[in-house]
């Protein structure tokens, strides 16, 4: 194992709030890492306080081996791409990629020139009259040319288009497959990104309710379809995700699934569909209060 | 799990300077802090030197009353209100940009205090050479004053240039504590400065003239004379740099 972060036991509250609950996780080296969740599920404090910008409440982080906060040798290796990263009002996107070289040790000039050029970034108008997808790309740009040994992306697309956040993918993973890095991307487009991932983290009111491999996550979960009282006599003491149905149809989408219980659903006359990573994400963090009591 | 036999071991790569980063990254665009000042303050040179003019043209007894009159100007101020801004917006304009940019507190705030110190250190030049032409001149052909002003003495040019350093450490300072406070507490941090600066104000007031000081004060002063007086601003200005780092270092890149 090659942990490049320890996580143990993380808490951060704001007020009454725990923005982060009790988490603990690993990253390791060279592995690409989706963390997911919904708007206000604690993303991007989880990432802040990796990069050292926020303080934790509770709980012991180890980039590199050492805390992050105030440790330049440590900072040096990160890179984090904000949504909501500010620039100085003044600024214009070649001030930003100017002062880029300055601060990351890995950067490549010619590659960021060279991304400019693919994004078609306007390098002298000010920040503030960017686009919101031509301010994603300010982001995008600095995230692949800093070449950070852990670069975290948060929500890096808002606002690109279509062959943009294409291209995004593609340039991305022709880069790391070059220069092996770790990279944490969190997004809400998560179909999009599924084949990058190689690893889950599914983060809900401020809990990680998911620490997977990509592979296995997505081989464990099933749409169970058939006739209702079929179905329902399956999933009795399993733990059902998500129940839909039409007339006489019933579809559960059923989380751990093994390759027995698989052959057993098969057996009963059921049908069993794939379920998405997206949708699984969706069917996990989507509960209501109510609902997850009940599971 | 032990973290310590697991953990992969810093990459040994070349560490960039970063206090030098953020110094320059201060001045990555030259449009805010040098090529706006220069352009306003040109306008208010041109402004003040017309009415010169004016004054002259329409007034009988030639250009010595105007040329005492003038020492007392106070449109080289403008300069010093600009540093304060300037300290304040490096604050809040490049906080969380630097810190995005894997920047610790502490070099930030080196970095930041190496360009406001050098900026100060080139306004006050520029205020030196101007106040040489001025003189040489005999007040830009009119009698007129902007640069040797009577607020900086007659003590020649270089102790004229130190005194305009002094005062605009002493409000790049002040404008370093509120920016840092603006950043770490928003606008609570910049109402609580000016209400504790405020108290402070009217309390040393008060005691000078509770106790009928004002003598002893002036006094003082006169004893110290310029030279001796204007150190003295470095006084406030340690507290100032000392309070900003304070307060950044605990600040975070919410915004």
């Amino acid at each position: 194992m090659n942990a490049i972060v320890e996580v143990q036991g993380l808490t951060k509250r704001y007020g009454s709030l725990a923005a982060v609950d009790d988490v603990s996780f690993q990253l390791e080296a060279g592995r690409v890492y989706g963390l997911l969740g919904r708007n206000g599920a604690g993303k991007t404090t989880l990432m802040s306080l990796l990069t050292g910008q926020e303080f934790a409440t509770e709980g012991r982080i180890e980039v590199f081996g050492k805390s992050p906060i105030e440790h330049a040798a440590v900072l040096d290796q990160l890179c984090f791409i904000r949504e909501s990263q500010r620039y100085p009002d003044d600024f214009e996107p070649r001030h930003v990629l100017r002062s880029a070289e300055w601060f990351f040790p890995d950067w490549d000039a010619a590659f960021a020139r060279q991304l400019v050029e693919e994004f078609r970034l306007p390098l002298k108008r000010k920040i503030k009259k960017l686009s919101r997808g031509q301010l994603s790309a300010v982001g995008v740009i600095v995230g692949l040319a800093s070449r950070a040994p852990l670069t975290f992306f948060d929500e890096p697309y808002l606002g690109l288009d279509a062959s943009a956040r294409q291209l995004f993918y593609d340039r991305l993973l022709a880069d790391i497959a070059e220069r092996p890095r770790t990279v944490v991307l969190s997004t809400h487009l998560i179909d999009e990104v599924a084949d990058l991932l190689e690893h889950v983290l599914v983060i809900d009111r401020g809990r990680l309710i998911v620490d997977a491999d990509a592979e296995e996550l997505r081989g464990t979960a099933a749409a169970v379809v058939g006739p209702r009282a079929a179905v329902d006599a399956f999933v009795a003491g399993r733990e059902v995700l998500h129940r839909d149905g039409i007339g006489g149809l019933a579809t559960a989408t059923v989380h751990r699934l093994s390759e027995a219980e698989r052959a057993e659903a098969v057996g009963a006359g059921l049908e069993l569909a794939p379920v998405s990573l997206q949708q699984l994400v969706v069917r996990l963090t989507g509960a209501t209060e109510s609902e997850v009591v009940n599971r | 799990m032990n973290a310590a036999a697991t953990a992969v071991a810093l990459p040994a790569t070349g560490h960039p300077n970063r206090v030098l980063a953020v110094f320059k990254l201060h001045f990555v665009n030259p449009v805010t802090v040098a090529w706006m000042p220069l352009g306003i303050y040109g306008f208010i040179f041109l402004m003040n030197w017309l009415i010169w003019l004016i004054v002259s043209l329409s007034a009988s007894d030639g250009g010595e009353g105007m040329s005492r009159g003038t020492t007392w100007s106070g449109a080289s101020m403008f300069i010093f209100v600009w540093l304060l801004v300037i300290a304040v917006q490096a604050m809040n304009r490049t906080f969380h940009f630097a810190l995005g940019f894997g920047a610790t507190r502490r070099d930030y705030y080196l970095g930041t205090l190496a360009a406001l110190v050098v900026s100060a250190a080139g306004w006050a030049i520029l205020f030196g050479i101007l106040g040489v032409i001025e003189d040489a001149t005999d007040g830009w052909g009119l009698g007129g004053h902007m640069f040797a002003s009577v607020y900086f003495g007659d003590d020649g040019p270089f102790a004229r240039v130190w005194y305009v350093f002094l005062l605009m450490l002493f409000f790049t300072a002040l404008g370093l504590v509120a920016g840092a406070l603006f950043v770490r507490w928003r606008t609570f941090g910049l109402i609580g400065f000016f209400i504790v600066l405020g108290f402070l104000l009217i309390g040393g007031i008060a005691w000078i003239a509770l106790t009928d000081s004002w003598a002893a004060v002036g006094s003082f002063f006169g004893t110290l004379g310029f030279a001796g007086s204007y150190p003295l601003l470095l006084i406030p200005v340690a507290i100032g740099t000392l309070l900003g780092y304070l307060a950044l270092r605990r600040a975070t890149a919410r915004s």
